[in-house]
């Protein structure tokens, strides 16, 4: 199967005065349809630079990105705007929710906004609405939900465009863990079959990493290490569970 | 996609009600104004030209020749009736002047008119009590008839040409002669033909087509000028070029309100501005989440100048709806407390289109600038977490271009001073300075505000120092807010400065055609006596003048003797004869401190010691003529007497009113009395320093109703005085109004800031209040930050709206009575710290209750 997202030596560097610094360094990854990739780090390791980078938001400094066969070093900002809306899906740790519009209208507000008709996307809104379990609060705003709701209402959000990839970066950040684990079992069943959405996710939590089919380490821009739950022989090996494999690493990357 | 940006924009239109509401009312406020100066000013000129009209009467030609032999024939007549735009004509027959054979002193003039609508427009010859004379009856000037106690029925013998000495009944009385000895006697005009046969008319009046707009109209004029030259090669025609004059003196005030409430839409349009910026900027998140979302900058470039579109919606329509609301209240409160005659607001529909469309399109243009800043926004903002860290301003146009503009003025000044330039280049430099001032702003907020802080500090704490880092973290906003707060005080001071010069010299003009506000007057030589004077002046709240009868003498050593009389045909001038040049000697305490019709001593000195028996001043107009200079001793015979007089000229005058302006040397009274035995008064001049108008003329009336005073006669100038003063009055009402409503806009503006830019930074105000700050201590914080823009606006207002309307004075030659309006000066310093604490106040005390909580979480 071809990667939906593909990096080669992909390099972020910031000039801060007479200062360089190189946030991303040389990051080649490919991401497959469906695949949930975990990426963990300590703070200021490069993670979100990186998420922004894969989504075009932030330019490379070299290296390149490819997404659905698209180069998008060398797209312009229209090109890039229109893959945002058909390509990737956003879901924030402070859900991003446009406060003056309703649950309903969030959800379908981009669409609409790309020249879609409501009777087109009505019925599918409701449908992934339901799915996040909030088919009573179809009209509320913002404010009258709870935190988890509304990250609940981002992910239809993101969903109803059926983009081929979901960027997420520290999604269950702003949520207490039982909620937070909910949100991750519904991203979750967005990436099996039939939907098959994949999704780049950026944690520093091992449990939210675990999630996840693969768990990316980075640290001072590079990817340090990596654990999958494809190596179950070399975990067994280990005589470890994956979520216990993350842990470890993790606790390594921190010390 | 469009309905969908409809949709959203018209939600966050509604979501910020009250703010969105203020926006409007200050948008409103800037059309209201334009609106209602269009139409307060359409309607000015309108009732003016009425009023003037009614004053002077409606007409628009008159012509008269009253040579022998050259008259307007009937076909004359008729051809001019069919000049087009011509709407009505009537003949007028000018006789002759005739002489009464039992009074032979007086002229009287007799006019022939026909008893029209447009003969009585005429207004010296409008028959104001009794009937129009048909055959046998005649109308008369009042003074003649006091002279000679007749009354209305009473029978004249009067002469005329070719038949003699003729029996008339008197049926209708004139209105009083602009002076004494020029009577009127008016006859019906075919019966005044018939008898005298004369079968031309020697005038005409002609009212044109009320409808004609003035190009047409002087297109008709000309027009008749031509056929009645032709007609009548040395006919004299009189178009009242004066009173169209008069009329246009309104065109003079229009143009400057018109500038003042453009400026204040500017104002008011920078309000918008920075009001669509700050809610922008709080929305910052939403919009950049959208951008993530795949929504093109173009899109939201469109979303918000959708929203400046409903906000361009609304309030032309709020304003204009209001404009031509407060026209009508302006009409009804300067009609009731000025007594400024309006008959009917004119409103200009055309016009008003207009306002709306400009103003529309103002206000989306102004949208343009946030919208475009929208198209600029980052997607990748919606990551950040942080609170907005604030704006800044291009550092080359602070720092370089603003300090240069301001130079480049003040060297052009300079300049043109010195090398005597064009004065347009002062209005020009002076544009300059302002839109230097205006640029100069973010420069002399960081600047000032540091001071501020400095100097408050003891007064309110360290709260100064973070409000005055919080006016400088928001630069660019702040500019707007204090930018529109300067041009508001600009505005103001500019709008002041050039009121007070208007309008001092609009009452120096009134009080040199009107100094006083009645007059008594002899209507014969005999005059009246001056047991009057004591009578009259026991009225309270009134002052006056006297002046004695008039005497004649001839001086003896003139220096120039050949001089010519200024009026030739004045009876008070000096008539140049073999026995001297003849003067008119008048008796009037000249030395008293408090004149009604002050003037200007132009040589020599006035008091009692100076006078004595001996002293005589000339006007400037008299001293010309003869010759004299201050020092000369003037030798004068008495009259046609061989008694011989000696006078010492101690002064020279000119006349501030008309009163003096005519050739006349005058005299202690007294002197009147030894060497003429004048003892009477020819008038007494009255002016109403504090009392009832009302009251005044009545006891002025019940004096004259002693048979003693039967040949005075009361003329009151105070009607034609009002009219005199209606414009600069109107004009004084007209620009308060403009400039209280931008005040008003202002406030507004300084209240939507605050509003926002507290709101913006809510969350961050909850944190201080988690963290311990306590509710008066933000309150002043809040309170130290509405000041100290209000304040900053105040002075720089001042500053540039002083040089502003100096410059625009000295550019139309005016600014010698320039008088800085010192008041305004210390009101502006004093009020705008108090604009500021009232504009912040509400939200400061909504800041102050907020929940900390839901303050601190996303919404
Ligand atoms: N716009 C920027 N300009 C300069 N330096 C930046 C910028 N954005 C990020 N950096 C730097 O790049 C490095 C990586 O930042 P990044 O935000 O990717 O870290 P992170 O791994 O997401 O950290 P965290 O877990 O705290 O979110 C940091 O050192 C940061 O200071
Ligand atoms: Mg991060």
């Amino acid at each position: 199967m071809n990667p939906v997202l593909e990096t080669k030596l992909l390099t972020k560097e910031f000039h801060t005065g007479s200062e360089i610094l190189c946030a991303v360094n040389s990051v080649t990854l490919n991401v497959k349809p469906g695949e949930f990739i975990a990426i963990m780090g300590p703070s200021g390791s490069g993670k979100s630079t990186l998420l922004h980078m894969l989504s075009g938001l932030e330019k490379a400094t070299s290296g390149s990105v490819t997404i659905c066969g698209m180069d998008l070093t060398e797209s312009n900002d229209e090109e890039l705007t229109k893959l945002r809306r058909e390509k990737i899906g956003f879901v924030f740790q402070f859900f991003n929710l446009i406060p003056v519009l309703s649950a309903y209208e969030n959800v379908t507000l981009p669409m609409l906004m790309a020249g879609h008709k409501e009777s087109a996307i009505r019925e599918r809104a409701r449908f992934l609405l339901e799915q996040m379990g909030l088919s009573a609060h179809l009209h509320k705003r913002p404010h009258e939900l709870s935190g988890g709701q509304q990250q609940r209402v981002a992910i239809a959000r993101a969903l109803l465009p059926t983009p081929p990839i979901l960027m997420a970066d520290e999604p269950t950040g702003s949520l207490d863990t039982k909620t937070g684990l909910e949100v991750l079992r519904l991203l979750r069943n967005a990436c099996k079959a039939p939907l098959q959405h994949s999704l780049v996710l950026v944690t520093h939590d091992p449990k939210v990493a675990s999630f996840a089919n693969r768990v990316l380490f980075m640290r001072d821009g590079r990817i340090v290490g990596e654990v999958s739950d494809m190596d179950q022989l070399q975990l067994l090996d280990l005589n470890m569970s994956f979520s216990a494999a993350i842990q470890q690493q993790w606790e390594v990357l921190m010390a | 996609m469009n309905s969908s940006a409809w949709k959203l924009s018209l939600k966050f239109f509604i979501a910020k009600k009250g703010r969105s509401f203020f926006s409007i009312l200050g948008i409103s406020l800037g059309i209201l104004l334009v609106t209602a100066v269009q139409i307060v000013f359409s309607t000015l000129d309108y009732s003016y030209a009425a009023l003037q009209r009614q004053q002077y009467g409606d007409y628009d030609v008159l012509a008269y020749n009253q040579s022998v032999g050259s008259g307007l024939t009937t076909q004359m007549l008729a051809k001019l009736k069919n000049v087009q735009g011509i709407e009505s004509l009537q003949p007028i027959l000018y006789p002759y002047q005739g002489q009464s054979p039992r009074y032979s002193t007086d002229s009287l003039f007799y006019v022939g008119l026909t008893d029209t609508y447009l003969s009585k427009q005429l207004k010296n010859y409008e028959i104001i009590r009794g009937h129009f004379p048909h055959s046998h009856e005649v109308a008369l000037s009042p003074e003649i008839m006091l002279q000679h106690h007749l009354h209305i029925g009473s029978a004249i013998e009067l002469n005329l040409p070719h038949k003699g000495v003729m029996k008339f009944i008197i049926t209708g009385e004139l209105p009083p002669s602009s002076q004494v000895h020029f009577a009127t006697a008016v006859f019906d005009y075919s019966w005044l033909q018939k008898i005298t046969g004369m079968t031309q008319s020697t005038g005409v009046i002609m009212k044109l087509n009320p409808r004609l707009n003035s190009s047409e109209k002087n297109a008709v004029l000309q027009t008749i000028r031509e056929d009645l030259y032709k007609m009548v090669p040395h006919i004299t025609i009189d178009t009242r070029d004066q009173l169209s004059q008069q009329i246009n003196y309104t065109d003079v005030f229009l143009p400057i309100v018109r500038a003042l409430s453009i400026t204040s839409i500017i104002a008011s349009i920078s309000i918008v501005i920075s009001t669509l910026q700050i809610s922008l900027q709080e929305r910052r998140k939403d919009f950049s989440t959208l951008r993530l979302l795949g929504i093109k900058g173009s899109q939201l470039s469109l979303l918000i100048l959708i929203e400046s579109l409903i906000y361009g919606l609304f309030s032309t329509v709020v304003g204009i709806s209001l404009g031509i609301g407060v026209s009508f209240l302006i009409k009804t409160v300067s009609t009731q407390l000025f007594h400024v005659s309006m008959t009917i607001v004119i409103i200009q529909w055309s016009t008003l289109v207009w306002i709306a469309l400009c103003s529309i399109t103002m206000i989306i243009l102004a949208g343009l600038i946030p919208g475009l800043w929208a198209r600029r926004l980052s997607p990748i903002e919606a990551y950040r977490t942080a609170d907005p860290s604030g704006d800044s301003t291009n550092g080359i146009v602070t720092f370089f271009l603003a300090p240069s503009l301001v130079a480049i003025s003040v060297i052009l000044v300079l300049l043109t001073h010195i090398l005597k330039l064009n004065v347009f280049i002062y209005l020009f430099s002076g544009l300059c300075f302002v839109v230097g001032m205006y640029m100069w702003i973010p420069q002399c907020l960081q600047s000032s505000s540091r001071l501020f802080s400095w100097a408050l500090k003891p007064l309110f704490g360290s709260n100064v120092v973070l409000a005055s880092r919080n006016i400088n973290r928001y630069k660019r906003r702040s500019t707007l807010c204090v930018g529109a707060l300067m041009l508001a005080v600009t505005v103001g001071m500019a709008g002041m400065i050039v009121l007070n010069v208007i309008v001092v010299g609009q009452t120096r003009m009134v009080n040199f055609n009107y100094p006083e506000d009645v007059i008594l007057r002899a209507v014969d030589f005999h005059g009246f006596s001056s047991g009057l004077k004591n009578q009259v002046r026991s009225i309270k709240g009134i002052s006056t003048e006297t002046f004695t009868n008039l005497a004649g003498a001839f001086v003896l050593n003139a220096p120039n003797p050949d001089g010519t009389t200024p009026m030739p045909t004045s009876p008070k001038g000096v008539q140049h004869t073999g026995l001297g040049s003849l003067v008119t000697l008048v008796g009037s305490h000249l030395e008293e401190d408090k004149r009604i019709d002050p003037f200007q001593i132009i040589a020599g000195r006035i008091d009692s010691r100076a006078l004595g028996n001996d002293g005589v001043v000339l006007t400037k107009s008299e001293a010309d003529a003869l010759g004299f200079k201050v020092g000369d001793t003037m030798r004068l015979k008495k009259g046609f007497t061989n008694q011989t007089l000696t006078l010492k000229v101690v002064g020279i005058i000119k006349g501030t009113s008309s009163t003096f302006s005519s050739p006349w040397a005058i005299v202690n009274p007294t002197v009147m009395e030894h060497n003429f035995s004048i003892h009477s008064l020819s008038s007494i001049q009255i002016k109403i320093t504090s009392g009832d108008a009302r009251r005044v003329i009545q006891s002025l009336q019940a004096f004259l109703k002693n048979p003693q005073y039967q040949d005075v006669q009361l003329i009151n100038k105070m009607k034609e005085k009002q009219i005199a003063q209606q414009p600069s009055m109107l004009f004084s009402i007209v620009l308060t109004t403009t400039i209280l409503t931008i005040v008003g806009i202002a406030t507004l503006g300084l209240m939507n800031h605050t509003a926002s830019s507290i709101r913006q930074r809510s969350r961050e105000f909850a944190t201080m209040r988690a963290v311990g700050t306590t509710r008066p201590q933000m309150m002043r914080l809040i309170l130290a930050e509405g000041m100290m823009t209000s304040v900053l606006g105040g002075i720089l207002g001042v500053v540039t709206g002083g040089g502003f309307a100096y410059l625009a004075l000295l550019s139309l030659n005016q600014a010698r009575g320039v008088s800085f309006p010192l008041s305004w000066i210390y009101g502006t310093i004093f009020i705008s710290p108090i604009l500021g604490l009232f504009a912040s106040w509400s939200t400061s005390i909504w800041a102050s209750r907020q929940d900390i909580l839901s303050s601190l979480s996303n919404y």
